[in-house]
């Protein structure tokens, strides 16, 4: 059973709709045995739905009205009885068009086949497109600076064997010292990037990842640096803020 | 024609054009209709009325989560087809319209929003056609002016003011707010809380 307050602090996500289901049902096992914590779900409901407010309203295009009442005229009539109609599935196997046995074994081991390896590209899709949605929540903050990462080549330091170039990509900070590390692409050959923290008394490790980006906090620091994994003492890329 | 009316009374008639579309033989009430309109003709007339107020500010928020000015449109007109679908589960005194309104939109913009991430949720959360969301977020017939939330909205601090907007125009839950931020759950959930009743204390003190 979940304490009072804990129950205060999923309101929001509640109202919003972004609780899991049964975090969602706890709340509202509560909300039914709690006056107190109705009132509250609707205090914050009244603060959360008041947010709109503070937009400009927009102008909607001249056949908004003519549009939405095409729509309504359309609507179909609310009582429809369905009693005695069968379904679309229903009326093909009166019909007498049932598969075969051997068609059905073979389009199973088709939909398995396909759909793994379909799986495994929405996957991807969907890996890329939650990368590009974390992105675009960044990119849409106004105070953000963006400070580009400036490559290291193979002539940089001394001594360094010659690489292809890792083309370099940019820091993104906010003035209360969060950050985010992005590349064009992520490390490559299956490797990892290492990113570097440069304070003025030295150089500290943020961490390291395969992606093309990663967050960390840049409140501290002077500068970042970039390196792959197995090479850390070659630069592939730096920033000074 | 129906400036004067209440929103209440506004889906009220909205949602008798939906339940039952026949010919009114006469009126008593010549404030509510012209004798001889049609249930339906009075119907539409509250619901463009409804969309003459309240359209904008959908279209506002809409915008303001897609980003897209066509995309938003079309939120816009599914939002009222929903309001005329559903008005008869309204219940005035429990929820103002435009908050109804607005929680209609934002559910739909978020689905929108999910569809692009390519990330299906499974259905959760609140139903704003539900009673129980219509309780829990009643508030009076009469919306605070847009100045005095942008005011209060002005006090909270930018980390907080990212938060909610990442909760309320983006749909993501605390879990995906404190990954794309790298903060502990834990203190996206006390920043959210403080923002919020930030602007309650805010919002009531200007009210007051």
């Amino acid at each position: 059973m979940m304490e009072e307050r804990d129950i205060v602090d999923l309101l929001p996500e509640y109202l919003l709709g972004t609780l899991d289901p049964d975090q969602a049902q706890a709340v509202e096992a509560a909300l039914a045995e709690s006056p107190a914590l109705r009132r509250e779900a609707e205090s914050v409901g009244r603060v959360l739905f008041a947010l709109p407010e503070s937009l400009d309203p927009e102008p909607l295009p001249d056949e908004a009205w003519t549009k939405l009442q095409t729509a309504v005229r359309a609507e179909p009539p609310v009582r429809q009885s369905t009693v005695g109609k069968r379904g679309p599935w229903a009326a093909m196997f009166r019909t007498g068009l049932r598969p075969t046995g051997i068609a059905l074994a073979l389009s199973l081991v088709l939909l398995v086949v396909v759909g793994a390896w379909g799986w495994q590209g929405a996957r991807m899709q969907a890996d890329l497109a939650n990368e590009q949605r974390i992105i675009a929540y960044w990119m849409r903050n106004p105070d953000l600076q963006i400070v580009s990462l400036r490559g290291v080549g193979a002539g940089a330091r001394p001594g360094a064997d010659a690489r292809p170039e890792i083309p370099p990509g940019v820091v993104c900070v906010l003035p209360d010292g969060r950050a985010m590390m992005l590349q064009p692409y992520a490390a490559p050959g299956g490797s990892r990037y290492v990113l570097y923290g440069i304070t003025p008394q030295g150089r500290v490790e943020l961490g390291e990842t395969s992606e093309r980006f990663m967050l960390f906090d840049a409140s501290k620091l002077i500068g970042v640096e970039l390196a792959l994994q197995g090479r850390r003492d070659e630069l592939v890329a730096e920033a000074r803020f | 024609m129906d400036e004067g009316v209440s929103d209440a009374e506004l889906m009220a008639r909205v949602a008798v054009d939906r339940n039952t579309r026949r010919q009114v033989r006469d009126s008593s009430d010549t404030r509510l209709q012209r004798p001889g309109q049609t249930v339906m003709a009075v119907g539409e007339d509250a619901l463009r009325e409804l969309l003459r107020r309240h359209g904008p500010s959908v279209m506002a928020v809409a915008h303001r989560m897609l980003g897209n000015r066509e995309e938003a449109q079309e939120i816009v007109q599914d939002t009222f087809l929903r309001l005329y679908r559903h008005a008869a589960n309204f219940r005035p005194g429990r929820a103002s319209v435009r908050t109804y309104l607005f929680a209609i939109a934002r559910n739909l913009a978020t689905s929108q929003l999910r569809k692009r991430s390519a990330r299906p949720r499974p259905a959760q959360g609140i139903d704003p056609h539900s009673v129980a969301f219509q309780a829990a977020v009643g508030i009076p017939d009469d919306p605070l002016p847009g100045i005095l939330v942008r005011d209060a909205l002005s006090h909270l601090e930018e980390g907080e003011r990212g938060l909610l907007d990442g909760a309320f125009y983006l749909g993501f839950s605390h879990s995906e707010l404190a990954e794309m931020n790298g903060l502990p759950l834990g203190t996206v959930k006390s920043r959210v809380r403080r923002a919020l009743l930030k602007l309650r204390r805010l919002l009531e003190e200007k009210v007051s």
